[in-house]
């Protein structure tokens, strides 16, 4: 393996983690503040990447493509809070199975209504559509280290939110003890809205910028959905700064494993996950909230 | 002197930073009550809770009859003949008296081919849990559901259980905790009438209720055992009344 | 469960068992084919809510024990003839359990959403097992080209016909129904549902949560195999699609539509989701749409099911106790 191979395989690996901290965060938020288990979070990927589908279609602009799928998530987000999660307070997780399982088969369905069942391809914003020659044979998109800034300037933005801000510190505690917060005077409800919205949105956002890397489908999200799980698991539930090295190890496993054993990569991703519980019945790392 | 039934020796349990039980020894004699008091936080349902085994202790060991019990899970400590109650009622919510008392009888009276029949066919354990629940004052109460139930009638439903499980020790967390006296009164005499059947371990609050009924004293502070003995030793301990008895009662 | 819901129940199941019976008699053709078809998942819905419901365990995997056993059958099946069934049968539903014992075995340890983790993580490793290895004709499946033959000792009993086959379906799905039925009535399922509402009590009873509840993941694991297999005998066909958590999640909607404090209600969950689906693939080719609906309904609107619900009903006014 030459060395420009093996950095142009590190620099997928550190993309694809990055798009899969997008959608891990908002779904180690939702489980670690809300204890709500997501299965849908990877319709909402698939979503976010139809939506990009449908801007450049419309307008032929793919820098409108960030702004609509942010402003969805959100909006879909308070929706579902408002109207399904806030209703289920108190039930079990089984409950939330079938919601979210409920509306994978809604957004699936829904999307094959409108887009049917082939597959499409988001063009590359000219800007971004060149590549950086790496050696003779190898170059390297400009659009991937797009992806990869977005990504970092998410990290930090979420980081500082987190760290610094009042959301980020009615966030944590509200994520530690529900009833010390609202004693404290912390409106719960909205920050359960808040969370969902965002945590939707970033989900969203995330199948956005990803759809121009391959193409868009029916079940994209699927494996997005699962390998979220993982890193949550491997990252500990709630915790964001678990989740991003979580990501990083599965962008590894991912990129590597599909180079080295192309049959057995999801195989993989399903015995890290089973032999990291089977260590640790309750998760890797217990903090929540940062 | 008797081999004790129960030995704990050098117990300690930390929490992180946090040494909730530092270095006890305690030893159960049958046919004794051996009471362990000490202020709120001193450590006594955590030393309770290592003995039961529900938390492992970080260092020690637990002898039962002579055999070591240190690692050995609460199921199967409970098979010896250790039963326990807990500080917080411990019902079976959706259950019926009389049905929450059977459970405990069956590991006594069922095969595991009579786990198959309904408990209500079970007679030895219908029979055992209705003994169980008149030693209490239940038997009127046999078939109401425990959610029903007063908090005095779920710590004496508790207690029956425990008896049902026909122990050799009986560790007893707070029974009085919430206690109206007349109820209070009862189960202090319930629990020196079992003193025939079985040794037991009572962490109690109510200091009267224990210098009332222990042969034996242990007194708990910060986790260390600063005291040991008859009551009237323990009483004119000086660091006992400095550390907890000065402090009025609880 | 109170007594009223226990009665309920009882009916439910008496009225459903002679419902079923008549099956063969009045109906035909397709229609007996579609009864099949339901009577099976009503057998792996009321499996599933024997783990989900006294045992507390919410089990997304179950669709790979199911699907192991088809895959068994499919891959014991000769080219040339039917496969003798009491050993095929043995053979899958063994095989089943003893997948359920290896995941419950180490799923148990782990409560809550990591349970339903680990689960979902077991039964896709299943699922791409089969999908994308070589064993079992990768993701375009494989056939059971010959539906199996009971050997008896004086004649061999083919179920090639219809409601021949239904009957077969019929004391298998009754035989795990009443299985269910009894155990959850029985001690055994006393423990369980002390299990789930107080461990550190039903511990201290003597009992040890994590062995009472693996041994009903094993029966209910085995018993979704049975459900695999029959299905696979009757559509001659399997996929890795049958162990996925889409179809377990499927699974527990059945469960949950039904009420999984009872037996009854899984296979009741089952017959009106099936039957809903077979209604609104008449209508539309998006029928899915219909189904997701119904599953938010079901969530928000009667979160404990249908059974509890209609026992609820007939509740006289809450009497007061002490």
């Amino acid at each position: 393996m030459s060395t420009f191979f093996f950095f142009v395989q590190l620099l997928n690996a550190i993309q694809y983690a990055l798009i899969l901290y997008l959608v891990a965060s908002g779904l180690t938020l939702l489980l670690g503040i809300m204890g709500v288990i997501n299965l849908a979070h990877g319709a909402f990927y698939m979503v976010g990447a139809y939506i990009a589908f449908a801007v450049v279609q419309q307008f032929g602009n793919f820098w409108l493509t960030l702004p609509a799928g942010i402003l969805i998530g959100l909006a879909l987000g308070a929706l579902i809070e408002k109207f399904l999660l806030s209703r289920l307070e108190g039930a079990d997780h089984l409950s939330q199975v079938l919601l979210s399982f409920g509306l994978i088969l809604l957004i699936n369905e829904g999307q094959r209504l409108i887009f049917g069942n082939d597959p499409h391809g988001v063009e590359v914003p000219k800007i971004l559509a060149a590549s950086i020659p790496l050696s003779n044979t190898l170059s390297y998109p400009v659009y991937r280290l797009f992806v990869c800034a977005v990504g970092i300037v998410f990290i930090i933005a979420i980081g500082l939110i987190m760290a610094k801000s009042r959301i980020g510190m009615m966030l944590r505690a509200s994520a530690e003890n529900r009833d010390m917060a609202r004693a404290m005077g912390i409106d719960v409800k909205f920050v359960y809205l808040g969370v969902t919205a965002v945590g939707i949105a970033c989900t969203v956002l995330a199948g956005v910028i990803a759809a121009p890397l391959a193409s868009v489908y029916p079940g994209m999200g699927d494996q997005v959905l699962i390998q979220s799980f993982v890193v949550i698991v491997l990252g500990g539930i709630g915790s964001l700064s678990g989740a991003l090295v979580g990501s990083l190890l599965l962008g590894l496993v991912d990129a590597f494993g599909k180079q080295f054993f192309p049959n057995y990569a999801a195989f993989l991703v399903y015995a890290a996950m089973i032999a990291v519980l089977i260590v640790r019945p309750q998760g890797l790392v217990r903090s929540r909230g940062t | 002197m008797v081999e004790p039934v129960l030995r704990a020796s050098g117990i300690g349990k930390r929490f992180g930073g946090l040494l909730a039980v530092d270095n006890v020894n305690l030893d159960l004699h049958p046919r004794e009550i051996h009471a362990v008091i000490g202020p709120n936080g001193a450590g006594k349902s955590t030393f309770l809770s290592t003995i039961a085994g529900d938390l492992p202790p970080t260092t020690g060991q637990v002898f039962f009859q002579g055999q070591e019990v240190t690692h050995l899970p609460v199921d199967k400590r409970t098979r010896l003949g250790i039963g326990r109650t807990y500080q917080r009622s411990a019902v079976i919510a959706g259950f019926t008296a009389l049905d929450m008392v059977r459970l405990a009888m069956l590991h006594r009276v069922s095969s595991a081919f009579g786990m198959l029949s309904p408990l209500a066919s079970n007679d030895a354990a219908t029979r055992g849990a209705y003994e169980a629940l008149a030693r209490v004052g239940l038997s009127e109460r046999a078939g109401i559901t425990t959610d029903f139930m007063s908090h005095g009638e779920k710590r004496r439903l508790e207690i029956a259980a425990v008896l049902a499980l026909d122990p050799k020790i009986l560790l007893l967390d707070e029974p009085l905790a919430g206690l109206g006296p007349d109820e209070s009164s009862a189960v202090v005499a319930l629990i020196q009438s079992l003193k025939s059947h079985c040794a037991i371990m009572l962490i109690e609050h109510d200091i009267d209720a224990v210098f009332s009924v222990a042969d034996r004293i242990t007194v708990l502070d910060n986790g260390k055992a600063i005291a040991s003995g008859t009551p009237d030793a323990v009483r004119n301990t000086p660091a006992v009344q400095q550390a907890y008895l000065g402090f009025g009662e609880d | 469960m109170n007594a009223r819901l226990e009665k309920f129940d009882g009916a439910f199941l008496l009225l459903l068992a002679v419902a079923a019976a008549f099956v063969p008699f009045v109906l035909s053709g397709y229609e007996i084919k579609l009864a099949t078809t339901i009577t099976i998942q009503a057998g792996l819905a009321v499996a599933l809510g024997f783990v989900v419901g006294p045992a507390g365990l919410t089990s997304v995997g179950h669709a790979a024990f199911y699907g192991v056993a088809a895959y068994i059958l499919a891959m014991m099946s000769p080219k040339s003839g039917p496969a003798d069934m009491l050993l095929t049968a043995a053979i899958a539903i063994f095989g089943a359990a003893a997948f359920a014992l290896v995941v419950g075995a180490v799923s148990i340890r782990s409560r809550g959403m990591y349970f339903i983790l680990m689960t979902i993580a077991f039964g896709q490793l299943g699922y791409h097992l089969f999908n994308d290895t070589g064993i079992g004709g990768k993701s375009d499946g494989s056939y059971v080209q010959f539906r199996p033959e009971l050997h008896l000792f004086w004649t061999d009993v083919s179920f090639d016909k219809a409601p021949r086959f239904y009957m077969l379906v019929y004391v298998v799905v009754f035989l795990v129904v009443g299985a269910c039925w009894w155990l959850r009535r029985s001690a055994f399922g006393s423990v369980l549902l002390a299990a789930r509402d107080n461990e550190a009590r039903t511990r201290a009873f003597g009992f040890s949560p994590y062995v009472v509840r693996l041994i009903a993941f094993v029966i209910s694991g085995g018993m979704a195999g049975a459900m695999g297999y029959l299905t696979a005998a009757q559509h001659g066909f399997v996929a890795p699609q049958m162990l996925a958590w889409h179809a377990s999640a499927f699974a527990l909607v059945m469960v949950l539509i039904g009420g999984k404090d009872t037996t009854s209600g899984p296979a009741i969950g089952a017959i009106l989701l099936l039957l809903a689906e077979e209604i609104l693939q008449r209508w539309t080719e998006h029928w899915l749409v219909g189904v997701g609906l119904i599953i938010v309904v079901a969530v928000i609107a009667a979160p404990r099911g249908l059974v509890p619900f209609v026992a609820g009903l007939f509740a006289p006014k809450q009497a007061h106790h002490g």
